[in-house]
């Protein structure tokens, strides 16, 4: 956040200092060049003006003549230069200071020039005054003394004459005339025609215009004076030097700026370039960890599914190999019903043999004396030549008959036969049992969930075990009334081989083991196997359902029958008791709900039980579809 | 001792079953040719041989409170000359084992068997009964009159005191009874001095060994349970053994039958046919029903010994195929108690070697 902040002021700073900077190298525009340089020229021709003016005035002042039109434009021009400077040299912009300056002298030099000005209009107003004098007296003087003289003032004429002659040569450039004379001639004269009171009109202006002559003469002197003193020459050039130096400024201040420009673009561009430099930087580091990181998430993903695909693997070795354990314990609890069970599957067929081959032998024998028979019944007395003969022939044959009946035991070999034949009927009939226990035990043709009579599937598994259990142990079995329950008939008859058998093993002699069902409640029955074997140690009771633990010996037990028991019983919502004490023997009993709570119960069921008997799972699906 | 017969008198067959069926088919089948004993369990069985003198008994295994490997092999004690049958519906392999090593039985037969063969062997098995009987006397006079205990090794001493205690008893379990007569052959040994050195002279006919077997560690066994005393023959192939059977007339042979199952089989079951005094022992890795069935019936077969072997255990059996030899030799009609099935391949191979060995058995039947 800081650095954000920091980040953006320092982006605002360096975008107003360029911002100065670019305002500062802001080339000074070329009308401001050309009014500055004009202002100057002006100035100049104005200081050139003022000189020729004075000249003028100089050398007009006492010549008695208007001011010449030259001196007049000069003096006009002289008195409009400040004007025109106004418009022309406050353009520049080059300093505070610098433009004081110039404002200053500006107004100086206006000062002066207003001043000069005033003079000049005197000096004009003067010289008109003069000049008109001049031209009244060169005009009117002769009349004027003639006129004296035709009233015989001729004292007067003369004076006047004098006077005016006197004035008209005063009037000129180089007068040789001294003013005080003039005056005293003035006043004396004045004096005279006032006393003599010949003073006329014409005398009187006459006077006067000598006066104003004389006066102006001298003001007109002093005003040229004075306007030659006028230091418009000086305060040009002091105003030259600050307009100068003001535009220098200007003109330096945009060369700096632009130098300063310059510079800090170098350094922006520098700036620009070095961050541009580190971006790529960063944007190099940033591809390069964005590539390692995509090599990464590619390594990773191939790592991902390495992984996966290996755990798959084991998963899947762990799932055949457990599906292979199942199989394996099935197999091994199998194996040991296999003994008996070929056994009770050979015994009949060795004598249901044996019986037929000594039925057929004995078939034989009777054939043979049923032949006899029929030979005696043939005998017939038209075949002999007298009935003596016949007679004796017959009882002949009767007595062989009779022989033969004693010597070829045909009553024993009747009821031997009838023996043999009725035990091979019964061997027959243990042999359709066993078959049809069998397959009623594994129940391949029935379907995989229905109800069943727990009593009934007892009685098979103990036929089905009974090679294992007779030379053991005698059973007995106490069956009460129980409603046949909801479940998977072939697990349950795999749990009461598995018990059955786990008893048979436990009993190392001769023992006995007792099966009692019952209701357990209103909605559950309760199978208990109980034996008087050795009993299971307290410290192997808690590990009892754990898969793999066995006591028998190495490869004589997977140590899973327990287990697939348990979770046979608890898939079925069921519950198994197990209790026991050492050299007493052990008591399992299992507890079934009578019904199946839910569909939804009975496929979490199937779920659970398919991951442990898969094999089985595989055969019912292939039945139920 | 049970009373003596005239041989006019029926031949005495003892049936042992726990189903009634077999026996009522049995009755009917024999009752003519024989005099019959039924019994439905072994300790009937066992009372009837003690109080008549059965000439063959016929036992099932599977049976309640005692198997049949268990009821032969106290006949074997009680009645030596009793020839042994095991009938059984279920051949496991323990049961297997034991009626070679412990029941000793003349055939090994599975349920179902076919009339013919049922008869045949029963037949065959009550005369060579009837016949060997008095040199079945003999026999039962040896070893009842050797003296039990003065033990000379080791192996023998342990197991003494137990030999001793359970003599006494009626019923007699197996490994003592084996034991029993490892001492009374070990007394036989030590009262031959020759036996004892094997060096002189290639030793008294029929008192060495062969070892027929690629596998070093048999020969080992075998030569610490000889501890010297005994010569020992060691061969690789068969060519070898033969040589070696022809040379040396050793009295026992033992043999390999992990390897070469077939010819090895072939070759036990033509030695018991032109060698019938060899004692044979058959070792091997795995145990098969089939295979061991076929070497009873076949081969007779005297001991079935598993790999590794324990030398202890070799030593035993060594020491009774030596003293089982031996009584062969001295009573040759004994031989007839290990008649064999016939076998119908016959490699010419083996038989023509087999031809010239029984040619050269002059020295085995003079001794």
């Amino acid at each position: 956040m800081k650095r954000i902040i920091l980040t953006i002021g320092l982006s605002v700073a360096a975008l107003a200092l360029l911002g100065t900077l670019v305002l500062q190298s802001r080339p000074v525009p070329v009308y401001v060049h050309v009014a500055h340089h004009a202002a100057i020229a002006d100035l100049e021709r104005t200081a050139e003006d003022f000189s020729s003016l004075i000249t003028a005035l100089n050398s007009a002042w006492a010549s008695a003549q208007e001011p010449s039109e030259g001196a007049r434009t000069l003096a006009a021009r002289v008195a409009e230069n400040p004007m025109r400077l106004s418009t022309r040299l406050f353009l520049v912009d080059g300093g505070t200071s610098q433009e004081n300056r110039v404002l200053n002298r500006y107004e100086s030099y206006t000062v002066i020039v207003e001043q000069t000005e005033s003079l000049i209009a005197d000096l004009f107003a003067a010289q008109a005054v003069y000049v008109k004098s001049v031209a009244f007296i060169r005009e009117s003087g002769v009349q004027i003394i003639e006129q004296m003289r035709s009233s015989g003032l001729d004292s007067a004429a003369t004076d006047t004459f004098q006077l005016v002659v006197g004035t008209l040569d005063y009037a000129t450039a180089d007068a040789s005339v001294d003013e005080s004379e003039l005056r005293g001639l003035l006043v004396s004269l004045g004096r005279d025609l006032q006393i003599d009171g010949n003073m006329t009109i014409e005398a009187r202006r006459l006077l006067d215009s000598v006066t104003v002559i004389l006066d102006n003469k001298w003001i007109m002197q002093s005003r040229v004076n004075q306007i030659a003193e006028m230091t418009i020459p000086d305060n040009v050039y002091n105003l030259i030097q600050a307009a100068e130096d003001l535009y220098r400024s200007a003109v330096t201040s945009a060369d700096q700026g632009r130098a300063l420009l310059s510079i800090y673009a170098l350094l922006l561009l520098a700036t620009a370039g070095f961050i541009a430099f580190r971006l790529k930087q960063s944007y190099g580091q940033l591809n390069r960890a964005n590539a390692s990181l995509e090599d990464m998430n590619e390594s990773l993903e191939q790592r991902v599914i390495e992984r996966t695909d290996e755990l798959a693997g084991t998963l899947k070795n762990l799932k055949e190999s457990q599906v292979q354990l199942v199989q394996a314990e099935k197999m091994s609890s199998l194996g040991q019903l296999v003994a008996g069970i070929s056994h009770e599957i050979n015994t009949p067929l060795l004598y249901l043999e044996n019986n037929s081959v000594l039925v057929q032998e004995r078939l034989e024998i009777m054939e043979h004396f049923v032949k006899c028979c029929i030979g005696v019944f043939a005998l017939k007395p038209r075949d002999y030549p007298d009935s003596k003969a016949f007679q004796r022939n017959f009882l002949e044959a009767l007595q062989e008959l009779k022989v033969s009946l004693r010597e070829d035991e045909i009553e024993t070999n009747i009821e031997e036969a009838r023996d043999l034949m009725r035990d091979s009927i019964e061997g027959l009939k243990d042999l359709a049992e066993m078959a049809y226990n069998l397959k009623d035990f594994s129940r391949l043709d029935r379907s995989p969930v229905a109800n069943f009579d727990v009593n009934a599937g007892l009685e098979r598994s103990l036929m089905i075990a009974r090679n294992v259990l007779k030379y053991k142990a005698n059973v007995r079995t106490s069956f009460g009334e129980l409603p046949e329950i909801e479940c998977r008939p072939s697990q349950i008859n795999q749990i009461f081989l598995n018990i059955l058998t786990n008893a048979a093993q436990a009993i190392e002699e001769e023992g006995e083991i007792v099966i009692v069902t019952k209701l357990h409640g209103p909605d559950q029955v309760s199978i208990s196997i109980t034996d008087n074997g050795c009993g299971i140690p307290e410290d192997n009771l808690s590990q009892l359902r754990d898969p793999f633990f066995t006591t028998k010996e190495v490869g004589m037990g997977t140590g899973l029958g327990l287990s697939i028991v348990d979770e046979i019983v608890r898939a079925h919502g069921g519950e198994l008791v197990i209790e026991s004490e050492v050299h007493k023997g052990s008591s399992f009993t299992i507890l079934l709900p009578i019904k199946q709570p839910s569909e939804m119960a009975t496929e979490k069921r199937d779920v659970l039980i398919s991951k442990r008997t898969e094999q089985t799972q595989t055969q019912e699906l292939a039945e139920a579809s | 001792m049970k009373a003596q017969r005239q041989d006019t008198e029926k031949l005495r067959l003892l049936f042992v079953d726990d189903e009634q069926r077999v026996l009522n088919s049995m009755r009917i089948m024999f009752r003519k040719q024989f005099d019959l004993y039924l019994a439905s369990n072994g300790a009937e069985a066992l009372e009837i041989i003690k109080e008549h003198d059965i000439d063959v008994i016929i036992a099932d295994h599977r049976m309640p409170h005692m198997t049949g490997v268990e009821v032969l092999t106290a006949v074997r004690t009680l009645s030596p000359r009793t020839v042994r049958i095991l009938l059984t519906g279920y051949a496991d392999l323990d049961a297997v084992e034991g009626s070679i090593n412990h029941s000793e039985v003349f055939r090994f037969l599975t349920k179902p068997c076919a009339p013919d063969q049922l008869r045949e062997t029963i037949e065959l098995a009550a005369t060579i009964s009837r016949e060997t009987a008095a040199s079945v006397m003999v026999m039962e006079e040896i070893d009842e009159t050797t003296p039990i205990g003065a033990p000379s090794d080791d192996i023998v001493e342990k197991t003494t005191p137990e030999s001793e205690s359970e003599s006494a008893e009626p019923t007699i379990s197996l490994a003592e009874l084996e034991h029993q007569k490892t001492v009374s052959l070990d007394q036989v040994s030590v009262a031959s001095p020759e036996t004892v050195t094997p060096q002189t002279g290639g030793g008294r006919a029929g008192d060495g060994i062969a070892v027929f077997s690629d596998d070093d560690d048999v020969l080992e066994a075998v030569q610490k349970a000889g501890r010297g005393r005994v010569p020992i023959y060691h061969a690789r192939n068969i060519i070898k053994v033969i040589k070696i059977l022809t040379e040396h007339r050793p009295g026992v042979l033992v043999t390999d039958i992990s390897e070469d199952k077939g010819t090895i089989q072939s070759m036990t079951a033509q030695l018991k046919k032109h060698l019938p005094e060899l004692v044979t022992i058959a070792i091997s890795e795995h145990r098969d029903v089939l295979d061991m069935v076929w070497l009873i019936n076949h081969g007779q077969i005297f001991r079935f010994l598993r790999k590794p072997l324990s030398p202890g255990r070799c030593a035993i059996s060594l020491q009774s195929a030596l003293q089982h030899h031996r009584l062969l030799l001295k009573n040759p009609d004994l031989l007839k108690r290990h008649g064999v099935e016939q076998v119908e391949e016959e490699s010419s191979f083996l038989v023509s070697v087999l031809e010239k060995l029984r040619s050269a058995k002059g020295p085995w039947a003079s001794s």
